[in-house]
């Protein structure tokens, strides 16, 4: 990749290196595909920063997070404001965090924040509802959900608080065989 | 983390590297890149296997099960292949090149048909579940590549489907604990007379495939209009076939009165089924080794093994096409008429499908040796997926039924001698044959097949298997040790943090009387 682009100077696509997982290469068809979600608000020259945000109704059509259930929370947890407006930064670094490259440890915290939809830092038993109705497209009755739901908490809660800490949620996913293969979204 | 904070890290990161020797670094390095040596040629290796790409879509799309099923279907096609590769190379080319005029090429005679054998079933839902861990389903449950809208959906009922079914055997297990006494004598009345139902089932099936034989045997096929006399001599393998599909689908129902859990129901009409085509395969066998011989009874005998070939093949593929796809098109089309409720939900349940293929397998093993081209026919679908110890098991029940009737057949009967008995013509037996062949090799040869066929060869062959086997057996033993390990060891791992918890919960409440204390009598004893 020679110097022709002109989009990042050398230094930000080195600090995007060293940061995130992507190559190069990859930062600069991430920065594509962040374009032409907006083409006439994103500019195409970064080299001074620019202040750009993209909301989230946006960034939750594109095909790779359009299937996804909990597709408005992961972009919300990447967001700074909470609201789910994206700068390409945040961007970069969803998808960073979402690679193949990405530690468990890593995808663990962010997968606790995707989960925690009343950001409490805790999941507690709503919170495993919303994520149950998200999954099964509320094909359960409630009471069924309710089941469920205990089932889950009494499994992985150790310090018996009827609510998942972030220390309960890593035990549990330590111990998961797929959690990695799963949680991974290919752009 | 903001992108500061991180290069920050990086740099601290880079500075506590420590510093090892050039050497410990360069093997280092060089066991790095073998690693990604080898996983290439893997990845390559396994790239280059056929229906890789398939394999994975179906994976996505309908679980491990699914694809295990359809992996050993891949392994059967590779023996069926590898067979006719191995018949054609050491006796149908030789044969057709060297065109002996006292040796007739291999052939089976009557009025059997050749086939095309393009086939397809229809696969629906059910997956296999892995664990009965909840949390896991529900943290671990969505695949985030899923982009396409079916897949999308097929994984909510996936998923649905497993909440299900942990929540029946959950009311199941809370259901069998509220029995009381009377209950369970009734249920276990109730289990024994439906035992007794399955087993007249069976009953009747065998007399039906006796009756059958006995029908095609008797008459004088010939004197019949060729359709009659052909559906005379297909007599036996249609019932068969007909038994074969009809009561599995009866026991199904039956096990769904005996009140067990999902699990237990399916294995047990598992267990039946297999009993019923492995038993009715040998007892077709057996009656046609214990009637008389008309003719060449080599031929008779591949000639039959052949049309029980044919006709499973022609029977699944209307399953497939006459019956299921019309059933699925109309839960499609109508889902509420009566015909649809009536011909109920299609289900791939996989162990049927195995046994199905198994099944298959057997007939073609048991045929092969008088009816070489068997396994192409065996060859029916045309997608894959792993396999499992059960799948082999299975398979290995039907190889020693076909090891069996072949050993049966060799040693007991006599051999015709017309001109045209047998797959080697004269109707020798292999044995007669085999020490012909090696009578006429040169001496070299010989000496080499007579050193082989020696104890002086076979023992230390033995050795060298048994050998293998303990270090393969040993190598397992270790593995589980490791394995229960570090099992113990993420388990004392969950003990530490409950201890960690504990203290600093203890120290909390310290703190907070502390501070209680501290606040009436304002002093230094702030801190722990």
């Amino acid at each position: 990749m020679g110097n022709k682009q002109t989009i990042f100077t050398d230094e930000q696509l080195d600090a995007y290196q060293d940061c995130t997982f992507f190559t190069r290469k990859e930062i600069l068809r991430l920065h594509g595909r962040y374009h032409e979600l907006a083409p006439h608000l994103v500019p195409m020259d970064y080299t001074n920063d620019p202040d750009c945000k993209l909301p989230l109704a946006l960034i939750v059509n594109m095909p790779e997070l359009k299937e996804n259930p909990f597709r408005n929370r992961i972009v919300e947890s990447f967001s700074e404001d909470g609201m789910g407006n994206l700068s390409f930064n945040e961007f970069v670094d969803m998808f960073s965090v979402l690679s193949e490259m990405a530690p468990r440890e890593l995808k663990a915290i962010y997968a606790f924040k995707i989960y925690d939809f009343n950001v409490d830092n805790y999941l507690c038993k709503e919170d495993l509802e919303k994520t149950l109705n998200r999954l099964t497209k509320e094909e359960l009755t409630p009471e069924e959900v309710q089941l469920v739901c205990e089932k889950a908490i009494e499994e992985a809660d150790l310090d018996g608080d009827s609510k998942l800490s972030y220390a309960d949620f890593e035990n549990m996913i330590s111990r998961a065989p797929d959690f990695l293969s799963t949680f991974h979204i290919r752009i | 983390m903001c992108l500061q904070g991180k290069r920050a890290a990086r740099e601290r990161r880079k500075m506590q590297i420590s510093n090892i020797g050039f050497w410990e670094s360069w093997r280092r390095s060089q066991s790095i890149h073998r690693k990604r040596v080898w996983a290439q040629v893997g990845g390559a290796l396994s790239g280059l296997l056929p229906w890789q790409n398939t394999l994975r879509k179906i994976e996505g799309r309908f679980g491990v099960g699914v694809k295990a099923y359809f992996v050993f279907l891949r392994y059967l096609i590779y023996l069926n292949l590898l067979h006719c590769f191995l018949i054609c190379g050491f006796i149908l080319v030789p044969t057709g090149v060297y065109s002996r005029a006292f040796r007739e090429p291999l052939r089976f005679g009557g009025n059997d048909s050749v086939l095309d054998f393009v086939l397809g079933t229809h696969t629906w839902t059910i997956g296999k579940r892995h664990s009965m861990n909840v949390s896991f389903k529900i943290f671990c449950g969505w695949d985030f590549t899923i982009q396409d809208p079916a897949a999308a959906q097929l994984k909510k009922s996936f998923v649905r489907n497993d909440l299900k079914l942990f929540l029946e055997e959950q009311s199941f297990s809370l259901r069998k604990a509220q029995r009381t006494l009377g209950q369970k004598l009734r249920l276990y009345l109730l289990r024994f007379i439906l035992n007794l139902v399955v087993l007249s089932l069976l009953g009747g099936a065998f007399y039906l495939i006796y009756f059958s034989t006995i029908r095609s045997r008797g008459e004088n096929i010939s004197s019949f209009h060729w359709l009659v006399g052909l559906v005379l001599q297909y007599l036996p393998p249609m019932t068969i076939s007909f038994v074969n599909i009809i009561l599995p689908h009866m026991f199904r129902k039956i096990s769904s009165f005996e009140d067990y859990s999902l699990t237990v129901q399916v294995n047990a009409t598992l267990v039946r089924s297999i009993f019923l085509k492995l038993a009715s395969l040998g007892i077709y066998l057996s009656f046609l080794f214990l009637s008389p011989p008309k003719t060449c009874r080599e031929n008779q005998f591949g000639r039959e093994m052949y049309k029980l070939c044919v006709f499973n093949f022609l029977a699944t593929f209307c399953n497939a096409f006459l019956f299921n796809y019309p059933r699925k098109l109309l839960q499609e089309a109508r889902p509420t008429s009566l015909l649809a409720r009536l011909s109920g939900k299609q289900h791939f349940l996989i162990p049927f499908n195995v046994l199905d293929l198994v099944y298959g397998q057997t007939v073609s093993w048991v045929g092969v040796h008088y009816c070489p081209l068997l396994p192409l026919i065996g060859t029916r679908m045309f997608r894959a997926s792993s396999s499992s110890v059960l799948f082999h098991l299975m398979l290995l029940l039907g190889l020693l039924m076909a090891a069996t009737a072949l050993g049966f057949n060799l040693y007991q009967q006599e051999h015709s001698k017309e001109f045209s008995c047998g797959p080697f013509g004269g109707g020798e037996s292999v044995f007669e044959v085999v020490r012909v062949c090696v009578r006429s090799l040169p001496g070299p040869a010989q000496t080499a097949v007579r050193y082989l066929t020696s104890e002086a060869f076979a023992l230390p062959l033995l050795l060298a298997e048994v050998i293998v086997l303990t270090s393969y057996v040993s190598r397992q033993r270790a593995n589980q040790r490791a394995i229960d390990r570090l099992k113990d060891m993420l388990s004392s791992s969950d003990k530490r943090f409950l201890v960690k918890q504990h203290t600093t919960l203890l120290r909390d409440r310290r703190n907070r009387s502390r501070g209680r204390s501290a606040a009436a009598q304002p002093d230094a004893h702030q801190r722990l």
